[in-house]
């Protein structure tokens, strides 16, 4: 007898098979085994590899830019640390202005007000996008407090506790800020303090060329400015940096990756606020948000987990469907409540109720319209469901959201995008 | 970007680094790595456990050579190319060996449902030519991005997805043997 699959059981089958556990690296053990592979980089004269610390900072350093996903917020913080690092790499001969001034006047700021734009690398729409960050500094009653948007993204930190949500959504997830790369450095600034770090000018003086600063007049307001810029060859960064003369501090920073200054930077920080009263809220989440902690998000994993084993290896997809009700019911504000709906539908489908499927797939597109995770394949699943009972006007419908919901979400050559317009075209054909 | 969606100029500092001996930042390559490796050398030896020795083989080659890499920022398709190399010699040691060859290949049998699907579908996989092999376990397996792949192998993004595509369509072939027909 003939046996059918789609491209997706196809995808989740080749998946399946991978042999064993993701490969897990042990560097450690690894370097005791090949401890005369590791010995034959070792260079006595060279000074970085014997100033550990000045060198895992600077790669550490150049890792929070680039850093993939989490290049977010860390980013934006980056720029005022190197604004202020680098600069320090003037040794005062200016008479006009050196570090020292920008260091003792940043450490009369209370809040810092951060906006611009970023390079941003991710999703269907990479481009330049608008950034806003707030710092609030740590004082003896209030811990340190920071907002920063981009994007649709949104990241509220208070002391040590950070939430992360979109603003289509009304669920944060709660995380311990400093184990977050993108964030330590922040809470590293805050620690060293009183919110600058003093040692990070002589770690990175080393590293740093090309230092040349000069006095102009900015043409649009007749203001004198002093414009300093540096490169950075070990990450291959150049950098601008405006300072004003009366107050010393700096107004704003741009940031290449290259040693050229050339072309769209990476990070342009056009706006540097100091000492703004901020509204009360800023540092707030809105009054109907959820909060979902780490565990919540675990917890309602594994049991979808379950759910999936027995969806898809053991093929009981009543069991299945149980589990996955569960998870729904006790997860509802998680996106993985949504997933788990889908799945139901897929489990009444596998069992031939195309009626109660439907009913399942209306559900999750009513209560969950927003979320971009799973909507579109659920649009998708229940324009084929719809086809299985004969309702195809319903079913181009549904197609057709399913393509509204992915847009920009996901690659339009792939599933559920590309076999949804496939549908329509044939649907609208007969 | 790279395999770890790190900028090539990033990357490059930390190459620069692990060359000067700072163990920090090899250990940061190795880690971004490892995994990768494993699975390039995977596609060639089709035994998991060959595959972990592979890849630390070639971390090992790598750090020997390192000082005369000169692209840094070629960092992932140069350890790459090693590690295929490796792989392929302990395939060759491995073929010398006729009883240990049977046994390696008789990897661990797929787990998955009872039609059998899973097991055609992974003998269609291991069936492959390696070059199509490399990046169906590269994307399937390890879960990189085109993108990623392009980075790793040092080969366009078209030549990755025609690639994929292709491989697909063997499988599909194989499996429309087995008696597996997809729906359309």
């Amino acid at each position: 007898m003939e046996r059918k699959y789609n491209e997706q059981d196809l995808e989740r089958a080749i998946r399946r098979t991978a042999p064993g556990d993701p490969p897990m690296p042990d560097f450690e053990g690894w370097q005791k085994r090949h401890a005369e592979a590791v010995s034959s980089l070792k260079c006595p004269g060279d000074k970085k590899s014997t100033d550990g610390l000045s060198g895992t900072w600077v790669i550490r350093f150049g890792r929070i830019l680039m850093k993939k996903r989490e290049v977010r917020f860390g980013a934006v913080a980056a720029v005022l640390l190197i604004a202020l690092t680098i600069i320090a790499l003037d040794k005062g001969t200016n008479v006009a202005w050196s570090m020292e001034q920008t260091v003792e006047a940043i450490e009369q700021v209370k809040t810092l007000y951060i906006e611009g734009t970023v390079v941003w690398p991710f999703g269907a729409e990479p481009g330049v996008v608008p950034f806003r960050y707030w710092v609030q500094a740590p004082t003896e009653n209030s811990p340190l407090k920071m907002r920063g948007e981009i994007k649709k993204h949104v990241m509220i930190a208070k002391g040590d506790t950070v939430y992360e949500c979109w603003s289509d959504t009304k669920t944060a997830q709660a995380q311990y800020g400093p184990a977050i790369t993108d964030l330590k450095y922040w809470y590293k600034a805050a620690e060293v303090g009183p919110w600058v770090i003093r040692q990070m000018p002589e770690l990175i003086q080393q590293y740093a060329t090309d230092w040349q600063q000069s006095i102009e007049r900015d043409p649009n307001t007749g203001k004198e400015r002093i414009l300093a810029t540096c490169t950075y060859p070990p990450s291959n960064m150049s950098f601008l940096l405006i300072v004003d003369p009366a107050t010393k501090l700096v107004e704003s920073a741009k940031l290449w990756n290259n040693l050229q200054h050339e072309g769209e930077p990476y990070i342009n920080a056009k706006s540097f606020v100091y000492n703004q009263k901020y509204p009360d809220g800023l540092f707030e989440l809105p009054a109907d948000t959820t909060v979902v902690n780490e565990r919540d998000s675990k917890e309602s994993r594994a049991l979808f987990d379950l759910g999936e084993a027995l969806f898809h290896k053991e093929k009981k997809y009543a069991e299945a469907m149980e589990i996955y009700w569960q998870v729904y019911f006790m997860y509802p504000k998680l996106n993985v409540a949504e997933e788990a709906l889908m799945m139901i539908g897929l489990c009444h489908g596998r069992l031939e109720q195309h009626d109660k499927a439907i009913e399942v797939y209306q559900k999750a597109t009513r209560e969950y319209p927003h979320l971009k995770g799973w909507i579109d394949a659920t649009w998708f699943y229940l324009g084929l469901e719809y086809m299985k009972t004969g309702q195809n006007d319903k079913a181009i419908d549904a197609f057709e959201n399913c393509l509204k919901a992915g847009e920009g979400v996901r690659d339009p050559n792939t599933f559920p995008l590309a076999n949804a317009r496939e549908f329509i075209v044939s649907l609208k054909g007969q | 970007m790279n395999t770890l969606g790190l900028r090539e100029d990033n990357e490059r500092a930390v190459v620069e680094a692990a060359c000067r001996g700072d163990s920090e930042a090899l250990a940061g390559l190795y880690e971004r790595y490892y995994a990768t490796m494993v699975w390039v050398a995977y596609s060639v030896l089709l035994d998991r456990g060959l595959a972990e020795d592979g890849a630390q083989q070639a971390f090992a080659t790598a750090c020997a050579k390192m000082r005369s890499l000169r692209r840094l920022d070629r960092f992932g398709p140069w350890l790459a190319t090693i590690c295929r190399n490796a792989a392929q010699d302990m395939a060759r040691a491995r073929r010398r060996d006729a009883a240990l060859q049977k046994a390696a290949v008789v990897e661990e049998p797929a787990q998955g449902n009872s039609d059998g699907f899973d097991r055609a579908v992974k003998d269609a996989v291991d069936g492959l030519p390696s070059m199509y092999r490399e990046v169906v376990v590269l994307h399937y397996y390890s879960g990189m991005s085109y993108s990623q792949i392009e980075s790793v192998l040092n080969i366009s993004g078209d030549r990755v997805k025609g690639r994929l595509a292709r491989a697909r369509r063997r499988i599909q072939d194989r499996l429309e043997k087995e008696g597996f027909r997809r729906e359309q």
